[in-house]
C-alpha cells in the first residue's frame, strides 16, 4: 500500500491536512487557468481565504458528520491554515495548475503529520480521544 | 474467576489497522481525481467562456460548479457503500457480557439533517474478561467504560434497513442535486465573475470559483437531504433486539455473535460488523457503568461455545 495512503488512513491529522491542503490546491489550481502568478503576499492572503473554507468543510465532515464532535475544532483551524497557505504558495510559485491539487495533498499530508506529532494526540483513561 | 492480562485502554500503537474512517482518505483521493480531471479539461479552454442551456460562464467556473457537485456527490455515495454495501473481511466470533449502553441510529439532529451518515443500531457490551482477547486483538484502540475497572467494551452494529434506506434515498437525491447545482452554482459564480473588479480580479476570480463549488455542493446535499428522509420512511425496522425479539437496554446481560473488524469510525477498535446473533439471559441488578467483574460473577453460563484464549 502507497505510503501516504496508509499515514491517511491511520493518522486524523494527516488526513485533515491532505483535505484541507487538497481542496486549497485544487481551488486555487482553477483559478490559475485564468490568473497569472501573484505576488507572494496576495497568495498568502489567498490561502488564508482557501484555509476557512477548507476548515468550515473539515468540520462539517469531522465533527458534524462523522461525530469527532468539538474536540477537532481548534487543531483542525491550525492544519487548515497553515496546509492551505504553504499549498497556496508553493503552488504559486510552481505554477502548473494540474498539479496544485497534488501539492495541496502532499504538503496538508506533511504538516499535518507534523502537527499531530509536535502536539501529541490525548487519551483519557477510558480510551476516549480528547 | 481467574482474568488474563487487561488490555490498555485507548491507542494501541499498532501502525498496521485503520484508525480513521474510510470516508476521510476517500475524500482526499477524490479531490485529487477530480481536481485533475477538471482543472485537465479546464485547460483546454481556459480563457473561454462556456454555454449550456443558455447559461453562460468562464470555463473555470464551470469546472468549479462541476468539482464541487461531484465530490459532494461522491461522500455521499461513499457513505452509503461502506455502510450498506461493501463486504469487508470479518472474522467470526462470539462473546458475552452486559450492556452499558444503547446507540440508537438517527439519535442526533445531525443524523437526520445528513440521513447518509446515520450509523446502524449500535450497542456496548462490557465483556466477560475471558473476551478480552477479542477486544485486543488486530485492534488499534480499545475502548474502556467509565468504571473503577475501566472495564474493555466491544461495540456491536446491528444492520438498520433504516440507514440503508436513508443511503440509497440520499444518493439518489444527491445525483438530482448535482445536475441541478451544477446549473445555480454556475449561476451564482458566474455572476460574481462579470463584475467589474479591477485591480482586485484575482479576488473575483478566487470567489466566483469558491461559490460555485458551494453552491452546487450545498444543492447535492439539499437533494440527499429529500431523499434521504424518504429512504428513511419507506424502509422497516426497529430498534436492535435480541433474537427471541426482545428489545435491547442497558443492563441487559446477552451473547453476541458476528463478524468482527477494525473500525475506523471507531477509532480502530474492534466492533461486530454485523451481530447476526442475539441471546438474552435476563438482567443486571447493578448500576451503570458496569464492570467486567459483574458479567464474570453472575453470567456464568452465556451462549457462546468454550473458548480457550
Amino acid at each position: 500500500m502507497l505510503p501516504i495512503l496508509t499515514i491517511w488512513h491511520r493518522s486524523l491529522c494527516a488526513v485533515t491536512g491532505a483535505i484541507a491542503g487538497g481542496f486549497a490546491g485544487m481551488l486555487f489550481g482553477f483559478a490559475q487557468l485564468q490568473q497569472p502568478a501573484l505576488t507572494p503576499t496576495d497568495a498568502v492572503k489567498v490561502g488564508i481565504l482557501l484555509g476557512l473554507v477548507a476548515w468550515v468543510f473539515i468540520l462539517m465532515v469531522e465533527a458534524l458528520w462523522l461525530h469527532y464532535g468539538a474536540a477537532v475544532v481548534w487543531p483542525s483551524l491550525v492544519t487548515s491554515l497553515l496546509s492551505a497557505i504553504l499549498t497556496v504558495v508553493v503552488a504559486n510559485a510552481v505554477a502548473v495548475p494540474v498539479l496544485s491539487v497534488w501539492i495541496g495533498l502532499l504538503f496538508g499530508t506533511l504538516v499535518g503529520a507534523l502537527l499531530c506529532r509536535l502536539c501529541g494526540e490525548r487519551v483519557d483513561p477510558r480510551g476516549v480521544r480528547t | 474467576m481467574t482474568c488474563p492480562r487487561q488490555p490498555t485502554c485507548g491507542s494501541q500503537g499498532t501502525t498496521s489497522s485503520s484508525s480513521t474512517s474510510g470516508v476521510l482518505s476517500d475524500i482526499a483521493w477524490l479531490l485529487g481525481l477530480v481536481g485533475t480531471v477538471t482543472t485537465v479539461v479546464g485547460l483546454f479552454g481556459k480563457t473561454a467562456v462556456f454555454t449550456l442551456l443558455g447559461i453562460s460562464a468562464p470555463v473555470v467556473v464551470w469546472i468549479a460548479a462541476v468539482a464541487g457537485a461531484l465530490i459532494t456527490f461522491a461522500v455521499v455515495l461513499d457513505f452509503y457503500r461502506l455502510r450498506c454495501l461493501s463486504h469487508p473481511d470479518t472474522l467470526a466470533a462470539c462473546s458475552a457480557g452486559v450492556v452499558e449502553r444503547v446507540v440508537p441510529s438517527f439519535g442526533s439532529a445531525t443524523d437526520e439533517l445528513f440521513p447518509f451518515t446515520a450509523m446502524h443500531d449500535r450497542i456496548d457490551v462490557v465483556v466477560k474478561c475471558v473476551y478480552w482477547f477479542l477486544v485486543e486483538n488486530g485492534a488499534a484502540f480499545v475502548q474502556c467504560n467509565s468504571d473503577a475497572d475501566t472495564s474493555p467494551i466491544l461495540r456491536g452494529y446491528y444492520k438498520s434497513a433504516k440507514v440503508c434506506g436513508a443511503g440509497l434515498g440520499s444518493t439518489i437525491g444527491a445525483g438530482v442535486g448535482a445536475v441541478v447545482g451544477t446549473f445555480l452554482g454556475v449561476l451564482a459564480g458566474g455572476a460574481i465573475a462579470s463584475l467589474a473588479c479591477g485591480p482586485f480580479a484575482w479576488l473575483c476570480l478566487i470567489l466566483a470559483v469558491l461559490v460555485a463549488l458551494i453552491v452546487a455542493a450545498v444543492c447535492v446535499l439539499i437533494g440527499a437531504l429529500a431523499g434521504g428522509q424518504i429512504g428513511k420512511a419507506a424502509a422497516s425496522g426497529g430498534p436492535p433486539a435480541a433474537d427471541d425479539g426482545s428489545v435491547l437496554s442497558t443492563s441487559d446481560y446477552v451473547t453476541t455473535k458476528g463478524g468482527l473488524l477494525t473500525s475506523g469510525d471507531d477509532d480502530g477498535a474492534r466492533v461486530y460488523w454485523f451481530v447476526t446473533m442475539t441471546t438474552l439471559h435476563g438482567h443486571s441488578a447493578a448500576a451503570s457503568p458496569f464492570s467486567h467483574r459483574d458479567p464474570d460473577d453472575n453470567l456464568l453460563m452465556d451462549a457462546c461455545p468454550v473458548v480457550i484464549p
